[in-house]
């Protein structure tokens, strides 16, 4: 059997809400307190109930045919975006927020598909130059030097 | 009331907080202008800068955003036939005919004197309307207020379209499930946390806020772009604006359109879950329905009604959204729910308390609504062929740019990189679940509401012993849930009466 996009949906909330369900018996209750009108368990309780059955109603439901989502385009753009920003966040502390932002800026202009390589680079530099200065002169955030470059320091 | 006012202007107007108008309607117009980002996201990439500020500079800054995004929102559905949110996609219908014969500067001063018009009128009426709401409100008990948050999730469901209720509600289960991971207000004890430090104080707001709208928004229009020009990259062919004047004929045929619309927008808008989108298609309608039949023949192709109607209505239908925000504490929309996070966050509880407890905040945000729909009119409007260039910033640039506003807004606040790593793990889920078509304001809305929710339901039923009898005891109690029961059976009833229909068809046709 073909599942439609409605139906996959209702499947992983059907799922998650089993789930949740299951670890709804993980929250610890204080001795007693089983015999309270209200628990920490009991609104979870409802909810996994209640997510249990708005998915299996999407799933008997739902469509089988003539899924209407729309045309979706420069997926390999979007993903490489993510990538960099998973990047970035595994990076900045690090490079510390200049650098970071630069190499971040960069690529992400590149990806996006400005081909000319010194103008991505240039905007990249000048921008994040602005945006730091602005944090850290105006605004007076602190930002904290990268890793890298607290050893050289030391 | 009036002491509260004058305290409520003397805030308004301090310099600090008419700067904040000023600001956030000019960011809200420029961020509002570009396809595909609409007032949630401008508001979510405003929420860490408002973090500096104290309460009301930081909700008049959101509000002005907020206003500023549907103008900009409206400025480019009318010239390049993109609409920046789903409010502004009926002004599309007649503004970019019109826009396309050469009177684009006209249709974008109809827009802006109709947003005008339901602005100030939306907050006349919100003025009259939320001290009134306050104060019947402040008789709610625990049992009525949580029948009123299970109306308004319930509410936000239910208008989210065709086909789309069960999903709606599914997403509301899941904002509320969200809500409840981290430690339990009431016991202390921990849920849902698997052990983990960072999921100890529970999901942050921000960061749900910037990666199911700002980031997620902003991928996805890379994915479905090269529908209109702007999204396709290209540079657009600079606008040819024409004269802003109106001559009188055309004051006096959109004066009366733009005072009904603005009173049934703020009436829309006042409703839970409704909001501008459903209010100006409403406008919309009810001005063709009781047009004459030349004067139907106009609409679709530059009628003045047409896009007067819409905009009075989307601004009116704003305004009246902050009715249920202010006075009873429930967001009507996403775009409320957000403001409310950020009230939550600067520990202010809105509701009737607000009213007593900080008539200042409360009428600040109001009496600042107005200043902020001067501003778009008196500044905006001349500014508009200038903010129009925002349109031409070349795509490879304003997205990565936008992307990079929306993770260090979470990053400057923590200074956690983990949050970068959460914060793309949402976005990546956000993003399939509106490929599969899973609307995101009610998942918002439910991760809002889910701790008073909870609350008030735990009050409820240790004040009535574990009994359900809270629900029929009160008369508000029981009319909230009456209602609430009606809006989920209408979609149910209303599919029933359609097959009964089709049959009875079928079976007349067999029979002749």
């Amino acid at each position: 059997m073909q599942l439609s996009q409605q139906q996959l949906g209702g499947l992983f909330f059907l799922v998650l809400s089993a789930v949740y369900g299951y670890f709804v018996q993980d929250i610890q209750l204080f001795a007693g307190a089983e015999f309270e009108p209200f628990t920490p368990r009991t609104l979870p309780k409802i909810l996994s109930f209640l997510g249990i059955c708005f998915s299996l109603f999407i799933i008997f439901t739902g469509r089988r045919t003539g899924d209407t989502s729309a045309k979706l385009e420069s997926r390999a753009q979007v993903v490489l975006l993510l990538i960099a920003m998973l990047v970035y966040g595994l990076f900045v502390d690090w490079l510390g927020f200049l650098l970071a932002t630069i190499i971040f800026l960069g690529a992400s202009f590149r990806i996006m598909g400005e081909k000319n390589k010194r103008r991505a680079w240039s905007v990249a530099i000048i921008f994040s130059v602005l945006f730091w200065a602005l944090l850290t002169q105006l605004l007076d955030v602190y930002l904290e030097p990268g890793a890298i470059w607290r050893a050289f320091m030391v | 009331m009036l002491d509260g006012i004058l305290s409520g202007l003397g805030t308004a107007i301090m310099p600090m907080n008419l700067l904040m108008v000023l600001t956030g309607c000019f960011v809200g117009t420029f961020i509002g202008m570009l396809p595909g980002l609409g007032p949630i996201t401008a508001i979510a990439l405003m929420i860490p800068i408002t973090y500096g500020l104290d309460p009301s500079s930081g909700l008049i800054l959101m509000a002005g955003v907020y206003y500023g995004a549907i103008f900009g929102a409206s400025s480019s559905s009318i010239l390049i036939n993109a609409p920046g949110c789903s409010a502004t996609v009926v002004t599309t219908f007649d503004g970019y005919p019109m826009a396309k014969r050469g009177h684009a500067g006209k249709a974008l001063a109809i827009a802006a004197y109709a947003s005008f018009t339901g602005g100030t009128l939306g907050a006349i009426m919100l003025l009259i309307a939320a001290p009134l709401l306050a104060k019947v409100s402040l008789s709610f008990q625990s049992a009525d207020y949580f029948a009123l948050m299970v109306l308004g999730l319930s509410a936000v469901a239910a208008f989210a379209g065709k086909g789309q209720v069960a999903k709606a509600l599914m997403m509301t289960v899941l904002g509320l499930m969200l809500a409840t991971v981290g430690t339990d207000r009431s016991e202390g004890v921990e849920r849902f946390t698997f052990g983990q430090m960072d999921l100890v104080d529970g999901f942050s707001f921000l960061l749900l806020a910037m990666a199911t709208f700002a980031l997620a928004e902003t991928l996805m229009s890379i994915m479905q772009g090269g529908s209109n020009e702007a999204q396709s990259g290209k540079e657009l062919e600079p606008v040819e604006l024409g004269s802003m004047k109106l001559t009188l004929a055309e004051v006096k045929e959109m004066a009366p359109t733009t005072l009904r619309s603005s009173i049934l927008g703020f009436f829309v808008g006042v409703l839970p879950g409704a909001g501008a989108t459903i209010a100006s298609f409403l406008a919309y309608g009810a001005e063709r329905n009781i047009a004459n039949d030349e004067q139907k023949k106009e609409f679709g192709k530059g009628s003045i009604r047409g896009l007067a109607a819409p905009e009075a209505a989307n601004n009116a239908a704003s305004t009246g959204s902050f009715v249920p925000l202010l006075t009873l504490g429930i967001p009507g929309s996403g775009t409320t729910a957000i403001l409310l996070g950020a009230l939550l966050s600067y520990g202010i509880q809105p509701g009737p308390q607000m009213y007593v407890e900080y008539p200042d905040l409360f009428w600040s945000i109001i009496i600042s609504m107005y200043f902020g729909n001067v501003v778009l009119l008196i500044l905006n409007l001349p500014l508009i062929p200038y903010l129009a260039k925002v349109l031409n910033i070349p795509r490879p640039y304003l997205i990565p740019m936008i992307l990079l506003f929306s993770i260090t807004g979470v990053y400057l606040v923590s200074f956690n990189s983990m949050d970068i790593l959460i914060m793309v793990a949402v976005c990546v889920a956000a993003m399939v679940l509106r490929i599969l078509q899973f609307p995101m304001a009610p998942m918002l809305l439910g991760f809002i509401l889910g701790g008073m929710l909870e609350d008030n339901l735990r009050r409820a039923l240790l004040i009535s012993d574990g009994s359900l009898s809270f629900i029929w005891e009160r008369p508000i109690t029981l009319s909230f849930i009456l209602i609430t029961a009606m809006i989920l059976l209408s979609p149910v009833i209303r599919m029933l009466l359609v097959r009964y229909k089709a049959s009875n068809e079928r079976v007349a046709a067999k029979h002749s």
